[in-house]
C-alpha cells in the first residue's frame, strides 16, 4: 500500500493555498502596474535647468516623530512654452505619509521599487527632450484621461541621482498641472 | 328660557356667517378668468414637480446643455383658471447666455394644466428697442415672440408692433406642421373682475391677455386643432407679456393629429425693474456642479468676498458680473486655463472655472475657493480701471496712484495682485476655510510642528501669481511650500456640503 500517493482533501486544499500565494507574490508588482491602463517612466536628471526636485520629507516627518517615514519629494520639470502666463512647472509629488495619516485620510504610499537597470530596457522613458519639445497640453494629456483632467496611468519617476551601479529606483508620482488662472 | 333663544339666535347667526364665508371661498374658487399671484414657494408639489432642486425645468430622458435658466423664485407665478377648467402658471426663468439670442429678452415658462395632463412652453419676448420693459404695458408690445419646446425646439414665433401680430414665422417650424392663429384679446384682473382696455383700479392687476388657437398637423397631412392662447399685460403694475401653450407635435405617420385643447390665456412675468440694474449671477452651468457652487455659496456668505465684490453686489452695483462653468477653458488664447475673467461690453464680466478642473478629485476644495477669490479679484481689478477711466473713483481709493506703476508692466493685473491683494486673499481663505467640509484637513496636523496654517494660506494666496516679481520672490524662498502643497492635494478632498 503507497501511502504517500494518499492525499486528503485538506492537504490538497493547502497545496492549492500555496500555489495561490506564490502566484500572488510573484505578480503582485504586475497587478498593481496594471490597474491603470498604462505605465509611464520619468528620467530625472536635475542637472538640465528644467527639472528641480524638492525634499520634504522634514516637514511631513515631523507630524509623525514615532515612525520613520520614507522621504517624500516634489520634482518640477519646466513647460516648454515660455511666453505663457501663470506658473510654468509640471508638478510630480512622490510623498510619504505616516501610517496614521493614511488611516485618517485614506489612500495609500505611493510604491517604491528598486530594480536592476536592465527592468528599463525594453521601457519608454520621457527624458528631457520629450519636456523640451513638447507642447503643454500634450504633456498634460499623456498623464491624463482624454476628456478629464483626472490621471489615468501610473507614472515612475527615475532619478539620476539614486542610480547605483546596476540598481535604480522607480518612485510612483502623481502629476499637478501648472497653475494658470 | 332667555338664555336658551339667546344662545339659539347666536348659533343661527354664527352658522350663517360660517355659510356665507363656504359660499364665498367657494364662489372664489370657481371664479373664471382670475389673475393670482403665488410665491414660488406657495406652489404644491404637483407644480413644483416640474424643476429640480435648482428650479431648473426638469428635463425627461438625456440631459443636453440647459437652454433656458432656472425659475426666478422670487418672482411670483401667475396663474389663472380658465374658462374651459385648465389652469395656467406664467414662471419668469432667469436670463442664461444662449447662441441661440444674443439680443436682450425674457423667458417664460408656461405649465397648462387639467386634470388629466400638463403641459410646458416656453415663450421668450425680444422686445424692440422702442419697447422699454419698464416703460410700457405689455398690451404696447413690439418685438419678437417665438415658442419653445422646454428642450429647445422653436415651435413657431409671431412679430408683434403695438400688442397687436404682424406676422408669424411658419418657416422655420421644426414640429412637424404647427402654425399659430390669432384670435381674441382680453384681460383679466387678480379680483376677478374684468375691465376693458387699460387701466386698474386701486387694488387691481390686470393683464392684457391673447388668445391663440394652435393646429398641428403631421407630415404631409391635414391640420389637427388645438387651442393655445398666450399673452397679457397688466396696465396697472406693468405685468407684460403673454403666453399660451402648445405642443402640438405633428407625428411621423403624416395623418391627423388631434390635438388636445388648452385653451385658456397665461400672463407673462417680466423681470422686475429691481432686478435688471447690474449684479452677481450664476450660470445654470456652475449652479449644478456643487462642488464650486458650494464653494462659492460658502464664500459669498463671508466679509470679505463680498468687499472684493463690492462694485457689483447691493443697490448700488455698477457692473454685471457672471460666474460659468464651461469645458476646455480658453483664457484669452491660452489653453485649458482653471480659471479666466473676461471684461464684456456694457459694464459686464464674466467668470469661467474651467470644469476638468474642478471635477479632477486632486483639485482640493481649498484651492477652488482660492480660485474664485483670484478671479473676483481679477474682476475687481477690471472695475477699478473701468471706473477711474470713467470719472469716478474707485471703491479703493489708493487705486488710482498705484495703477499708474502698473498699467504698463505685462500682465499688470497679476503684479498688482502679488503686491497688494495676497492679504486680502489670504483672510478670504481663512475665513472660508472652516465652511468648506475639510475639517479633517484642519484638525489633521496639530501634531505637526512644522506645519504653520499662517504659513499655509500665504502659500495659498500665491497660487497663481507665479512669474511675478512678487510672486518668484515669495516662492523662491518660502519654506515648507511641497509639504503645504502636497498637504491639500491629498487631504483637503472633500466635497463642501450646502445642505447642512
Amino acid at each position: 500500500m503507497n501511502l504517500e500517493r494518499k492525499v486528503t482533501p485538506q492537504k490538497h486544499l493547502t497545496a492549492m493555498n500555496k500555489i495561490l500565494l506564490t502566484f500572488l507574490v510573484i505578480f503582485f508588482p504586475f497587478l498593481l502596474l496594471s490597474q491603470k491602463n498604462d505605465t509611464v517612466y520619468i528620467a530625472f536628471d536635475n542637472q538640465y535647468e528644467e527639472m528641480e526636485k524638492s525634499n520634504f520629507t522634514e516637514g511631513v516627518q515631523a507630524g509623525s516623530p514615532e515612525e520613520k517615514l520614507e522621504k517624500s519629494m516634489a520634482y518640477l520639470i519646466r513647460q516648454m512654452e515660455e511666453d505663457t502666463y501663470g506658473a510654468t512647472r509640471f508638478k510630480f509629488f512622490h510623498s510619504n505619509q505616516s501610517q496614521k495619516t493614511y488611516e485618517k485620510f485614506g489612500g495609500k504610499p505611493p510604491i517604491i521599487l528598486k530594480k536592476h537597470k536592465s527592468f528599463l530596457q525594453d521601457k519608454k522613458l520621457l527624458g528631457i527632450e520629450f519636456f523640451r519639445t513638447t507642447p503643454y497640453i500634450k504633456v498634460a494629456k499623456t498623464f491624463e484621461e482624454e476628456d478629464s483632467w483626472e490621471e489615468d496611468v501610473m507614472i515612475f519617476m527615475i532619478d539620476a541621482d539614486e542610480i547605483k551601479n546596476d540598481s535604480i529606483i522607480l518612485r510612483q508620482v502623481s502629476f499637478t498641472r501648472p497653475v494658470k488662472e | 328660557m332667555k338664555n336658551f333663544y339667546l344662545i339659539l339666535l347666536l348659533t343661527v347667526f354664527i352658522v350663517s356667517c360660517q355659510k356665507d364665508e363656504v359660499e364665498i371661498f367657494s364662489e372664489e374658487k370657481t371664479q373664471k378668468n382670475v389673475l393670482q399671484e403665488i410665491a414660488f414657494e406657495d406652489l404644491s408639489f404637483s407644480i413644483k414637480k416640474h424643476f429640480d432642486s435648482h428650479h431648473l425645468i426638469r428635463q425627461k430622458g438625456a440631459k443636453g446643455p440647459d437652454i433656458f435658466g432656472g425659475v426666478s423664485t422670487d418672482v411670483p407665478a401667475k396663474k389663472i383658471i380658465n374658462e374651459n377648467g385648465t389652469s395656467t402658471y406664467t414662471f419668469l426663468l432667469k436670463n442664461i447666455e444662449n447662441k441661440a439670442s444674443s439680443n436682450i429678452h425674457f423667458d417664460n415658462l408656461v405649465l397648462i394644466k387639467d386634470n388629466e395632463e400638463e403641459n410646458l412652453v416656453v415663450i421668450r419676448y425680444e422686445p424692440d428697442n422702442d419697447w422699454q420693459p419698464f416703460k410700457n404695458n405689455f398690451d404696447e408690445f413690439s418685438g419678437n415672440v417665438t415658442f419653445y419646446t422646454t428642450t429647445g425646439e422653436k415651435i413657431n414665433s409671431i412679430y408683434m408692433k403695438m400688442g397687436i401680430p404682424e406676422n408669424k414665422d411658419y418657416s422655420s417650424q421644426s414640429k412637424a406642421s404647427c402654425r399659430f392663429e390669432f384670435t381674441e384679446m382680453g384681460t383679466v384682473c387678480t379680483n376677478g373682475g374684468s375691465i376693458g382696455g387699460r387701466g386698474s383700479f386701486a387694488d387691481w392687476s390686470c393683464s392684457t391677455s391673447y388668445t391663440m388657437r394652435i393646429k398641428c398637423g403631421g407630415a404631409g397631412g391635414p391640420s389637427g386643432g388645438g387651442e393655445f392662447s398666450p399673452g397679457d399685460s397688466s396696465p396697472g403694475s406693468g405685468s407684460p407679456g403673454g403666453s399660451g401653450y402648445g405642443d402640438g407635435s405633428g407625428g411621423g405617420d403624416g395623418g391627423l393629429h388631434d390635438f388636445e385643447f388648452a385653451d385658456g390665456h397665461t400672463a407673462p412675468n417680466l423681470p422686475r425693474e429691481e432686478e435688471a440694474p447690474f449684479e452677481v449671477k450664476i450660470d445654470s452651468s456652475f449652479l449644478r456642479v456643487d462642488k464650486i457652487n458650494c464653494t462659492y455659496n460658502r464664500l459669498v456668505e463671508q466679509q470679505s468676498l463680498q468687499e472684493i465684490l463690492v462694485d457689483f453686489f447691493g443697490e448700488d452695483a455698477l457692473f454685471d458680473l457672471k460666474f460659468n462653468v464651461v469645458d476646455d477653458l480658453n483664457c484669452n488664447g491660452n489653453e485649458n486655463a482653471s480659471g479666466c475673467t473676461t471684461p464684456l461690453r456694457g459694464g459686464a464680466y464674466r467668470i469661467d472655472i474651467d470644469r476638468d478642473y474642478i471635477n479632477d478629485p486632486n483639485t482640493p476644495t481649498i484651492f477652488l475657493a482660492q480660485t474664485l477669490v483670484h478671479e473676483a479679484i481679477h474682476a475687481n481689478l477690471y472695475a477699478a480701471v473701468k471706473n477711474l477711466n470713467n470719472g469716478i473713483t474707485p471703491t479703493d481709493t489708493s487705486f488710482e496712484a498705484l495703477y499708474e506703476d502698473y498699467r504698463q508692466l505685462k500682465g499688470w493685473q497679476h503684479e498688482y495682485m502679488a503686491d497688494h491683494y495676497t492679504g486680502i486673499m489670504q483672510a478670504a481663505i481663512r475665513e472660508v476655510h472652516p465652511l468648506l467640509n475639510d475639517s479633517g484637513f484642519l484638525n489633521g496636523y496639530d501634531d505637526n510642528t512644522l506645519w504653520n496654517w499662517d504659513k499655509f494660506y500665504e502659500y495659498v494666496s500665491y497660487r497663481g501669481l507665479d512669474g511675478t516679481t512678487a510672486g518668484d520672490e515669495y516662492l523662491d524662498n518660502a519654506d515648507n511650500l511641497y509639504l503645504y502643497e502636497s498637504g491639500a492635494e491629498g487631504n483637503s478632498t472633500e466635497t463642501p456640503n450646502c445642505n447642512e
